[in-house]
């Protein structure tokens, strides 16, 4: 089985789970479904520049941060939000914002790209911790979760299950265009720009265009993930901008497979389960998530999706 | 006398106190195969370099149809109708090779950019075309950078050729090719002068005598010979310091 079938697979697969959610979780658990389905969305949007444009972004959690302060300062103080109407502000607030990080820091590569999206994002991070803007190091409180309303229709978000189902939407709408994206022509210029910028621009490409157009449809994704966070938990504060946010998404991205469209969420879902799970046995869960970080890095370097699909290849050969 | 296609106006390019290309003047005509020779280290991909934009010149123009494009990147010159191809082979690792020939014939294809490769007809049809033109048609799914030396060579002419160029770069397009490689590239050349005019870079003096209807000949840089086969090959500049050759 191709890698691409077995991601493709994977995708169709987590899908179903994430709708079958609702009728068999309820109360916190459903709570946790909506984070880690949220984590998942935000792993998507990362490895969506990770893979095929090779772009190590630790910047990210600023457009994942600065969309939820977006829609903190667009929402109303006394009644539900609309989400068609603040959800545009924040997700494009957030891809102007990747519009420009990538427009300065797309002309570096490797280390020093990386080093870049760090300092925007930390700059973000200072931002708003610093100044008296969303509340400073506090943070800020959004009263109400937003609703989706239309003339003549308001459909309530307030119960754990229905903005759980509007969550999986959302970002299975993203995975889906991820997924479209990395298998389009645009996807097929990434990877060639990535592997060999000289003969991508002999081909008459820009790289640079490109790839900027990857990070801000990236951010854009990120935004959108931010906003959810956002309208779940009631409150954003400066540590959603941080760069250990980044980080660990990025650590997702890795363990779960950066050249696959469901590596990245499946890395985002496991390495949660596996923080809830150990959280629960001892104080000392960190240590528990290292080892198995460390584990899934020997085990699968290239992350868990293209591992699967490596095993059930090598499993056909032997039964051929 | 036509416009030239492509024209080079003092074109020199320098490296701290290196000169490797020095006040180099080049005209390039629509159906004519303008071969560039000299030693090692004349400058002669460095002028290709320049001429395709990877390169930016320290002084003198470029010229594309009597459009000055000295500051224009490789891709809008591509866009505008430079093709070229590498000293190196340059393919795109795991790609198949019709798919990087795809790659090449989609260019500015616009909205064709949100569907798969494989969905845009007009662009399959013209790299099976260019496949075919290079004797790669069988090996069209093959990984590129699993294709043996000279199927490489030949994939790269086959993107190129996708481009559907007004202008070819061939640097070295022979480099270690074997002798029926090489008779075959030789034609393909010959062939593709109707459609085009082309710039060859290539060391098989044979071959450039027996292609090219002008010559330019570089040493350190500099100019010391341009005109057709036959006047270079008795030019006394050249036999000396190209040939190595004492005056007869």
């Amino acid at each position: 089985m191709s890698q691409d079938r077995v991601d493709a697979s994977l995708l169709i697969l987590l899908a179903v789970a994430a709708l079958l959610v609702p009728f068999v979780w309820s109360g916190y658990e459903i709570k946790l479904a909506t984070t880690i389905t949220i984590q998942a969305g935000l792993a998507i949007a990362l490895g969506f520049v990770v893979g095929p444009a090779g772009l190590i972004s630790l910047g990210h959690a600023a457009f994942y941060g600065v969309a939820a302060y977006l829609f903190a300062m667009v929402a109303a103080e006394s009644e539900p939000a609309n989400v068609f109407t603040t959800a545009p502000i924040a997700i494009l607030g957030a891809a102007a914002l990747a519009a420009v990080v990538g427009a300065v820091s797309i002309r570096s590569r490797g280390l020093y790209f990386i080093l870049m999206t760090l300092a925007f994002g930390q700059l973000g991070y200072h931002f708003f911790h610093d100044t008296g803007i969303g509340g400073s190091a506090d943070g800020t409180y959004i009263n109400f979760r937003p609703e989706l309303r239309l003339p003549g229709l308001a459909i309530s978000l307030d119960k754990a299950a229905s903005f759980y189902q509007f969550v999986s939407v959302v970002v299975l709408a993203v995975a889906a265009l991820a997924w479209w994206l990395r298998r389009s022509a645009f996807g097929s210029i990434l990877v060639a720009a990535r592997d060999n910028e000289t003969r991508t621009r002999a081909f008459g490409y820009s790289p640079y265009l490109i790839r900027l157009v990857a990070f801000v449809i990236s951010g854009a994704m990120a935004g959108a993930m931010g906003y959810l966070t956002a309208a779940q938990h009631g409150f954003v504060a400066p540590q959603m901008l941080a760069w250990q946010n980044s980080a660990t998404v990025l650590v997702t991205v890795l363990i779960g497979g950066k050249d696959t469209t469901s590596g990245p969420a499946l890395g985002a879902i496991l390495l949660l389960l596996a923080e809830e799970v150990l959280q629960r046995t001892t104080e000392h869960w960190l240590i528990g998530v290292g080892l198995i970080i460390v584990a899934l890095v020997i085990t699968a370097p290239n992350g868990i999706v293209p591992y699967l699909a490596q095993a059930l290849r090598s499993k056909r050969v032997q039964h051929a | 006398m036509p416009e030239p296609a492509l024209r080079a106006s003092n074109l020199s390019k320098s490296f701290g106190g290196l000169v490797a290309v020095d006040r180099v003047n080049l005209d390039l005509f629509q159906a004519e195969v303008h071969a560039v020779i000299g030693p090692n280290g004349a400058g002669k991909t460095t002028l290709l370099a320049m001429l395709a934009g990877d390169l930016s010149p320290s002084s003198g123009t470029i010229e594309l149809a009597g459009h000055d494009v000295t500051r224009q990147s490789v891709e809008a010159r591509t866009r505008s109708g430079i093709g070229r191809t590498f000293q190196r082979s340059a393919v795109i690792p795991r790609f198949a090779a019709l798919d990087m020939v795809r790659l090449a014939a989609l260019n500015n294809a616009g909205l064709a950019l949100l569907s798969s490769l494989s969905a845009n007809k007009p662009a399959t049809a013209r790299a099976r075309a260019a496949l075919g033109r290079v004797g790669l048609a069988e090996r069209e799914s093959v990984a590129a950078d699993v294709l043996s030396h000279g199927e490489k060579r030949r994939l790269e002419i086959a993107a190129v050729l996708a481009l559907e160029p007004k202008i070819l770069l061939l640097d070295e397009p022979l480099a270690g090719l074997g002798a029926d490689e090489s008779r075959d590239v030789v034609a393909l050349i010959e062939g593709l002068k109707r459609d085009c005019a082309i710039m060859l870079i290539e060391h098989d003096i044979d071959v450039v005598f027996a292609l090219a209807d002008r010559i330019t000949v570089l040493d350190n840089g500099r100019m010391i010979a341009c005109g057709a086969p036959a006047e270079v090959r008795v030019s006394e500049a050249v036999q000396q310091a190209y040939l190595g050759l004492d005056q007869p």
